[in-house]
């Protein structure tokens, strides 16, 4: 009796994730077949199922100047922002952990409030002082406004890596007599490796995927692929076949990500819930 | 003798030499220049003449290219930056008259009156007066020219033939108000698997052209003072949309609407010239220069199967009116190379490239082009006429005032409200008091 | 070196000061002028907050906002729930499960927005055609009332994942002990569930509602790529306002003003949730 009740809970688990899988991978499924249609057979009623493959639109997306420029800059300005998020983070979180800070408590709840700030009050503030200082529509301008969402979400991340670290070792650091610079990067960095890797995809993910603040701040020299899939958006933009394979592309390495780094990402969106 | 004779030639030589080398395509070479553009038409036709400018002067070009309303809001931006594009899409109405207002535009006159900037021969004259003064400012002796005028459009009816055919039996409306009832009566014989027409049903203040269009077409001949347009009466304190000429457009508008299909509130121009373009609508009524797309091989459905006509007058036999708009090509005072970026715009605009591009759109600005057979030959013969035949008595949807967008908005609103089931004098009643408000 | 802790908390205030507080400052300062990004800038005390506050458009706006963030969360919360207890059970092949699970979180806002524009397009989309097999005549984006539901369920297909992956971490590192026990008592699979899983996990529950109710009040990526508000106001929310206000109607004063107040709710709302998480 018992074995078929567990056997029971386990199809039906079984049959809801098949249908959550479904419905997960049937809207981007549709969207690839989409994006290898040629124009003729898009536009058809009904939509057509059978039909001739081609490439013809991503083609086109590499010969679009527009669009292939904001590829590579999405690339920069993740990069900057992780690796200013990270290294910033890292100092931050060692001080936390290991000083006894008076005002941690409120650095704490500042770091939440900035974390939860709308997108869009950065854009007009940061849209004059950047002409003036010159980082508008720059790589680094770009990282720098993202490390109010980034660096809180990365402090707490290393941080409640950190505190996994036994007591034993912060003693032992003491100990040997190391000057806090040489813990940082000789004991600490390399048991948190894991950490700063989740941290780092975690960052670079909401970075590549951002836009509000993109579309404020950047123009010709530095736009990132979320404003290149977003200049085939009309209101009923005719141009599937670049509305579509701009989306593909703009998906692809968050996919690969996902498929290859899944651990690290899972790990941490919980560390980071929990300890946020 | 013979040596003063040689010294003559020489220097006549010369002379001519130099007065020839005034001016060098090839002056700015190696440059590169950025254009901002709208995904349009005339985008289409510059695109198929890049490289042959790029051969011609050496100056590399970077095309950005937006869809409409995306475009709108990051022209705004884009002329607000330290550095900002060397050309781009000029919308010849009061959005641009706001922009010269606040300093943002490159006034042109500059390199228009300057031999060594301008090839002879450009012929800026060549564009009739009504058009280039449309971004002419502030108006009056000392003013600068602004924008180039690349595209007109003047509002008239599309329609499928064979659905015309397969359910109006052929006939076509003579008046406004068969429009509206034989577009429904398609909507509703159709059962609904057609719409009866397709127009722009999405709420923004860029409707407020094809709006003008039959709204001039109500108001017929009575005559429009400037600057204040039809919408106010001699004032700006003094609104009239409740004038029962303006009421009966604004219904028009509202009327073909209800022959839409069930999703007409989201459609601008590209979802329903798609429809109609996918043979999916009897009637669409807006600007004339999607006439060339729709004989293209984008659309099969209606390739060789679109009729042109003016907008249906109000009475049988009576004079159809519409409006007219202009996109443009212009520069901003931000712009970086901004002698390259003249190139481009003297170069897309002159007499010999308007023509190719007008194959695009078929609202080519210059008069010449339209005495031009390679123009004219690969147009359909009855949209030319049709579009002829509205030019005669077409007028400017433009009013140059400070935020004339909110006011446009506030006119498709009533238009909405009417859509949605109120009353034209209600609605238009609402829209003057919050005409005031503004 | 007592410096030392401050020292390495410099950077991350300094980044944090001009990132988050200048914003503010700038925009509340801004927010008593009129500024029209021309060279008008008078100052005009509260003008802009009572107008904001009198215009029937913005409570509008703040309506759509609300009513968007409740369903949103509602629906992804509930659903994520219950995913994870279903997946939970699973031992083989839960790994692959979880990743594909994992896929619409990774892509952005403005890639949703194209995916189901083409899959809910009235005359092309694959949707409408089979919805049109049962008799529905659809329309999504360019229904007065159906524009709001379609993008809620937007945000579910995008967010759920969240909800998903952290309450189904939360339900694996439950202690199997009171469970065992609980059934050698004789409970029942969702007498477990309710009175055993849902309760241990009440802090993660409590966690993602924080996430989940800011963050779809800040919703903006899948409004601004489908109907940018429409039709008329039925799906303009905040953020999108606020960027119509400045980007169309160039009045940045005004769309400040807006960000201010919507940022005075969002902060309210945060500390509020830091309070009561303290006393969970």
């Amino acid at each position: 009796m018992k074995k078929i009740q567990k056997h029971k809970h386990l199809i039906s688990a079984y049959i809801v994730s098949f249908f959550a899988i479904a419905f997960t991978l049937l809207p981007i499924t549709w969207l690839f077949m989409l994006s290898i249609k040629s124009k003729g057979e898009t536009f058809t009623k009904p939509p057509k199922w059978i039909f001739d493959p081609t490439v013809n639109n991503y083609v086109k997306l590499w010969e679009n100047d527009l669009f292939k420029d904001t590829f590579f800059n999405s690339i920069y300005i993740t990069i900057i922002s992780i690796v200013l998020s990270v290294t910033i983070a890292l100092f931050a979180a060692y001080a936390l952990k290991i000083y006894n800070i008076k005002f941690k408590t409120a650095f704490m709840q500042w770091l939440l409030l900035a974390y939860m700030l709308p997108e869009f009050l950065f854009v007009l503030p940061m849209f004059t002082i950047y002409q003036t200082i010159g980082i508008y529509d720059t790589y680094v301008g770009m990282a720098i406004i993202y490390q109010v969402h980034v660096l809180p979400f990365s402090i707490w991340m290393l941080r409640s890596f950190l505190d996994e670290i036994p007591k034993e070792i912060d003693d032992a650091a003491i100990i040997d007599g190391c000057g806090p610079l040489q813990a940082i990067f000789k004991i600490y960095l390399p048991l948190i490796i894991p950490g700063i890797v989740a941290t780092a995809i975690l960052n670079g993910i909401w970075v590549w995927n951002e836009l509000a603040i993109a579309l404020g701040l950047t123009f010709f020299d530095s736009q990132p692929i979320t404003v290149g899939v977003a200049s085939f958006r009309g209101y009923a933009s005719i141009d599937w076949g670049g509305m579509t394979s701009s989306a593909i592309i703009a998906i692809l390495p968050m996919v690969l990500f996902a498929a290859f780094a899944q651990k690290h990402i899972v790990k941490g969106l919980t560390l980071g819930s929990v300890k946020g | 003798m013979k040596k003063f004779i040689l010294s003559i030639l020489s220097f006549s030589i010369l002379f001519s030499f130099s007065a020839a080398n005034a001016f060098d395509w090839k002056a700015h070479s190696g440059k590169t220049i950025t254009i901002l553009m709208n995904e349009h038409p005339v985008l289409d036709g510059i695109r198929s003449l890049i490289s042959e400018f790029e051969e011609d002067t050496g100056i590399k070009v970077k095309v950005n290219a937006l869809a409409e309303d995306l475009y709108f809001d990051r022209m705004e931006v884009n002329l607000r930056g330290a550095k900002g594009a060397d050309a781009h899409f000029c919308p010849m109405d009061a959005t641009a008259f706001n922009q010269f207002g606040a300093g943002l535009l490159q006034p042109l006159n500059g390199f228009l009156d300057d031999p060594s900037a301008t090839h002879p021969g450009y012929d800026v004259n060549d564009f009739p007066a009504g058009f280039l003064n449309a971004t002419n400012f502030p108006g009056g002796p000392g003013s600068n020219y602004y924008c180039i005028p690349m595209s007109f459009e003047s509002y008239i009816v599309f329609y499928n033939k064979d659905l015309v055919n397969k359910y109006l039996g052929g006939k076509l409306p003579e008046t406004m108000d068969e429009l509206i009832a034989m577009a429904n009566k398609v909507k509703a014989d159709s059962g609904g698997d057609v719409a009866g027409a397709v127009m722009r049903g999405l709420r923004t203040d860029t409707n407020i052209d094809t709006i003008s269009g039959l709204v001039f077409n109500a108001w017929g001949d009575r005559p429009i003072e400037g600057p204040y347009g039809v919408w106010f009466d001699g004032d700006w304190s003094k609104p009239r949309l409740d004038d029962p000429a303006i009421q009966k457009g604004l219904s028009d508008y509202a009327g073909l609407m209800t022959a839409g299909p069930s999703d007409i509130l989201s459609y601008n121009w590209n979802e329903a010239g798609n429809a109609f373009c996918a043979g999916q609508a009897a009637f669409f009524a807006d600007a004339s220069l999607f006439g060339p797309w729709f004989e293209t091989d984008d659309c099969p459905a209606v390739k060789g199967n679109t009729g042109y006509m003016a907008l249906p007058p109000q009475t049988k036999g009576g004079t159809s009116y519409t409006a007219n708009w202009q996109w443009g090509i212009g520069m901003g005072a931000n712009a970086q190379e901004k002698d390259a970026g003249w190139y481009f715009i003297q170069y897309m605009t002159d007499k010999h490239a308007e023509p190719k591009i007008g194959t695009f759109h078929g609202g080519a600005g210059r008069l010449s082009t339209w005495e031009n057979d390679d123009y004219t030959s690969t147009l359909n013969p009855d949209y030319v006429s049709a579009t002829l035949e509205s030019m005669k008595t077409v007028r400017t949807s433009v009013v140059p005032v400070q935020d004339f967008n909110k006011y446009a908005l506030e006119i498709m609103d009533v238009i909405l409200r009417i859509h949605g089931g109120a009353s034209s004098a209600d609605a238009t009643a609402e829209g003057n008091a919050n005409f005031q408000n503004m | 070196m007592k410096q030392t802790p401050y020292l390495f908390l410099l950077p991350s205030i300094l980044f944090l000061a001009f990132t988050s507080l200048y914003p503010i400052c700038y925009s509340i300062y801004y927010s008593f002028f009129n500024w029209r990004w021309g060279d008008e800038k008078d100052f005009i005390g509260l003008s802009n907050y009572l107008t904001l506050l009198t215009d029937k458009e913005f409570w509008i706006v703040i309506k759509n906002t609300f009513i968007f963030a409740f369903f949103a969360c509602f629906f992804e919360i509930t659903i994520g729930v219950i995913l994870a207890i279903y997946i939970d059970r699973i031992k083989i092949g839960s790994t692959i499960i979880r990743t594909i699970l994992l896929i619409p979180l990774m892509v952005s806002g403005i890639s949703v927005t194209m995916i189901f524009k083409v899959m809910l397009d009235n005359m092309f989309g694959i949707i409408p055609y089979f919805l049109s097999f049962v008799g529905i005549k659809s329309n999504f984006f360019g229904s007065y009332t159906a524009a709001m539901p379609t993008i809620i369920g937007l945000d579910i297909w995008w967010q759920t994942s969240f909800v998903f992956i952290i309450i189904l971490a939360g339900l694996k590192s439950i202690p199997n002990e009171p469970i065992e026990a609980a059934r050698m008592d004789g409970a029942s699979e969702w007498e477990i569930t309710r009175h055993i899983r849902l309760p241990m996990i009440r802090s993660l529950l409590f966690l993602v509602l924080i996430f989940r109710s800011i963050d779809t009040l800040k919703v903006f990526d899948i409004v601004w790529g489908t109907t940018a508000g429409g039709p008329g106001l039925a799906t303009e929310a905040l953020q999108t306002y606020a960027y119509r206000v400045a980007f169309s109607f160039l009045e940045m004063s005004k769309s400040m003003t807006v960000m201010v107040l919507f940022s005075i709710v969002v902060i309210f709302l945060t500390l509020l949730y830091s309070r009561l998480n303290k006393d969970l």
